[in-house]
């Protein structure tokens, strides 16, 4: 049947049956977009129960779930500022840093797993915050790359900003050169033999290594500046 | 939701799609004024050719839709000059020009505004009165007995009974276009065109509710219900084809270019009816008897088989505005978004995805009060979601 629309990979049909509020959008550059209204119902031990619907626009690559969708909200509910995560110039929704993003879907890679993982609990701390102030229900990042390291440092264990770059550096070589390295997390041995190691394959397989090459340059860009830096310290990280 | 309230609904939304009171009765109107007017010796040169303006598309069949953020209704009408004209005597060229002029004649009589518009295979005039619409007319002449012939006998081995076959193609029309090779020059391969056989074959598909349109003739204290205009039957066919019709005005009314086209609707909506009575299972026979091969897929003209609607799918154009992706994904979204009508328990819901998806909004107070609410199954966020961050 029809490869554009039916795509059982991406999984579009389970999740309109799921979320008979969205709709298909007419097709174009052989792109899936999603439209109509999301309704969900979440909760969480420590904030309780939301229901909640948002009117959203769901822009699929066809490269999902190798790449992320973009989600919009149509109605404008959500103010379109940085403290509500709406960037500002396309108005797409930050549901978070890319690379926990692929990390989450490559546990669930279809349509519904990205609901239920990455934009729902997003559209639930919003909600909330739309009705009682406050912060993030789950947190939040600092914005640009310094939020981005932050995160990254957390999803591999490690505590430094240079810890950081220097494993995304070996993520863009090949494995066998990476593996006869020494290891970022400075435990005096070769990458190969480290438990970081491991961590380091299973990002290895979200992302070619031009990716994580292109990551680098991006990051750098703003590392070499003295206020990416300090804010990395006062997020948590060590230079 | 019980099967009446259900078609309850369902027939109060093809009731808010149909076009206004007396829209079918003005453009009849029109059309027989036009009519008329070319019939006379005195003004027109077409009328030693006994012209017969027929109307034709939606009109014809009675699957008008409201406009949806659309400026104007189109009326096509056939001008066929019965007697006097082959091809053998005239060039295409010639036949329109000849009912161009008497097309301008007719516009400064009746005092239109707006100039005559030439298009590909018709003249276009534009009405500006309460009723905003235009009408596009179509000079032909009959199609050559021999093709016909050929005509008939496609349409039998397509699957048609050889009376039905008969009578559709003795409505064949040789047409004239500008694009074709010979416009200019006398020959016999002028492109058929055939919207009279067309409707008798629509009518046929909606005769299969035998003892609906019967009663229909009573109601309106006629002898056959072939007295009535089509637009006065009022089939759940119909209702449906309008229904569908205007899902896909909204699904693409930012992609117009990329829409499924209403006749490729009609027919397949046509053919997947099996003669239910109401409106609900009316769409749930054509939902699910509407299907096209996705490989190689096959929309054959029912009145000429020789055509294949779905053609254009795969030509340059066709291909660049994906239109047999969009094809699939709109008979995709309309099979759900019936089905939701057509099985939504839930009455908010039912009104919003009415209004969503259907551009009508259902009136509250008509259906009591609204069910329990359905609530979306209930997500437990546990283990660190991401935290939300940009570049
Ligand atoms: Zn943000
Ligand atoms: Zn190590």
């Amino acid at each position: 049947m029809a490869p554009i629309i039916s795509q059982g990979a991406l999984g579009v049909e389970e999740f309109l049956r799921a979320y008979p509020g969205m709709g298909l959008r007419p097709i174009r550059d052989n792109r899936v977009e999603l439209e109509g209204i999301f309704a969900f119902s979440a909760e969480s031990d420590k904030h309780g129960r939301v229901t909640d619907k948002f009117e959203l626009k769901i822009d699929i690559p066809n490269t999902f779930p190798k790449e992320l969708p973009l989600v919009y909200e149509l109605q404008g509910r959500i103010p379109r500022e940085d403290r509500y995560h709406v960037n500002p110039t396309d108005h797409s929704l930050c549901l978070g840093s890319p690379l926990r993003l692929l990390t989450i879907l490559a546990g669930v890679p279809t349509l519904t797993g990205f609901a239920a993982r990455c934009l729902i609990p997003y559209l639930y701390a919003v909600s909330l915050k739309l009705d009682r102030g406050g912060e993030f229900a789950f947190g939040e990042l600092p914005h640009g790359r310094r939020g981005e390291i932050v995160d990254y440092g957390d999803l591999l264990g490690l505590g430094t900003v240079n810890q950081v770059m220097k494993t995304i550096s070996y993520l863009g070589m090949k494995k066998r050169r990476a593996n006869k390295l020494p290891c970022p997390c400075q435990c005096g041995r070769r990458l190969g033999v480290c438990a970081l190691n491991s961590r380091i394959r299973r990002l290895r397989q979200l992302a070619e290594r031009a990716w994580f090459r292109q990551l680098l340059l991006d990051l750098s860009r703003i590392d070499s500046s003295k206020a990416g830096f300090h804010s990395a310290v006062r997020s948590g990280l060590r230079v | 939701m019980s099967g009446s309230l259900t078609d309850e609904i369902l027939t109060e939304l093809a009731q808010a799609i149909e076009i206004p009171d007396g829209a079918y009765e003005a453009a009849d109107g029109r059309y027989q004024d036009l009519g008329g007017w070319l019939n006379d010796d005195s003004k027109s040169q077409s009328a030693r050719y006994q012209p017969l303006v027929s109307p034709q598309g939606s009109f014809r069949l009675g699957t008008v839709t409201r406009l949806w953020k659309r400026d104007d209704y189109d009326l096509d009408v056939a001008l066929n000059l019965q007697e006097g004209i082959t091809t053998k005597s005239v060039t295409q060229y010639q036949l329109k020009q000849l009912v161009g002029t008497d097309l301008n004649l007719y516009r400064a009589e009746r005092q239109i505004q707006e100039k005559l518009e030439e298009k590909h295979r018709c003249w276009r005039l534009k009405y500006q009165d309460q009723l905003q619409f235009h009408i596009d007319t179509v000079p032909c002449i009959p199609q050559a007995g021999d093709v016909k012939a050929i005509i008939q006998e496609r349409i039998i081995q397509a699957g048609t009974g050889p009376l039905l076959a008969h009578d559709i193609a003795s409505y064949a029309a040789a047409i004239t276009d500008d694009r074709h090779v010979s416009y200019q020059r006398i020959s016999d391969d002028w492109y058929t065109s055939n919207p009279e056989g067309y409707a008798r074959w629509f009518e046929s598909r909606m005769k299969m509710a035998r003892g609906l349109l019967e009663s229909r003739a009573l109601q309106a204290r006629v002898g056959h219900i072939e007295d009535l205009p089509a637009y006065r039957w009022r089939t759940p066919l119909q209702m449906a084809i309008q229904i569908l019709k205007r899902h896909r005005d909204i699904m693409y009314e930012r992609d117009l270019d990329r829409k499924p086209i209403s006749i490729i609707i009609t027919t397949l909506a046509a053919q997947a009816y099996r003669g239910a009575f109401e409106l609900s299972a009316t769409l749930e026979e054509i939902l699910r008897n509407m299907q096209v091969d996705y490989v190689s897929p096959q929309i054959l003209n029912p009145v000429d088989p020789r055509e294949n609607f779905a053609d254009r799918w795969n030509t340059p154009d066709g291909r660049r505005l994906q239109l047999k992706e969009n094809f699939h994904a709109w008979l995709k979204q309309a099979q759900r978004d019936l089905g939701m009508l057509l099985s939504a328990s839930d009455y908010g819901v039912l009104r919003e995805h009415a209004q969503k998806r259907f551009g009508v909004f259902v009136k509250e107070s008509a259906y009591g009060r609204p069910t329990a609410n359905q609530s979306p199954a209930i997500h437990v966020i546990r283990d660190a979601p991401p935290k939300p961050w940009r570049r």
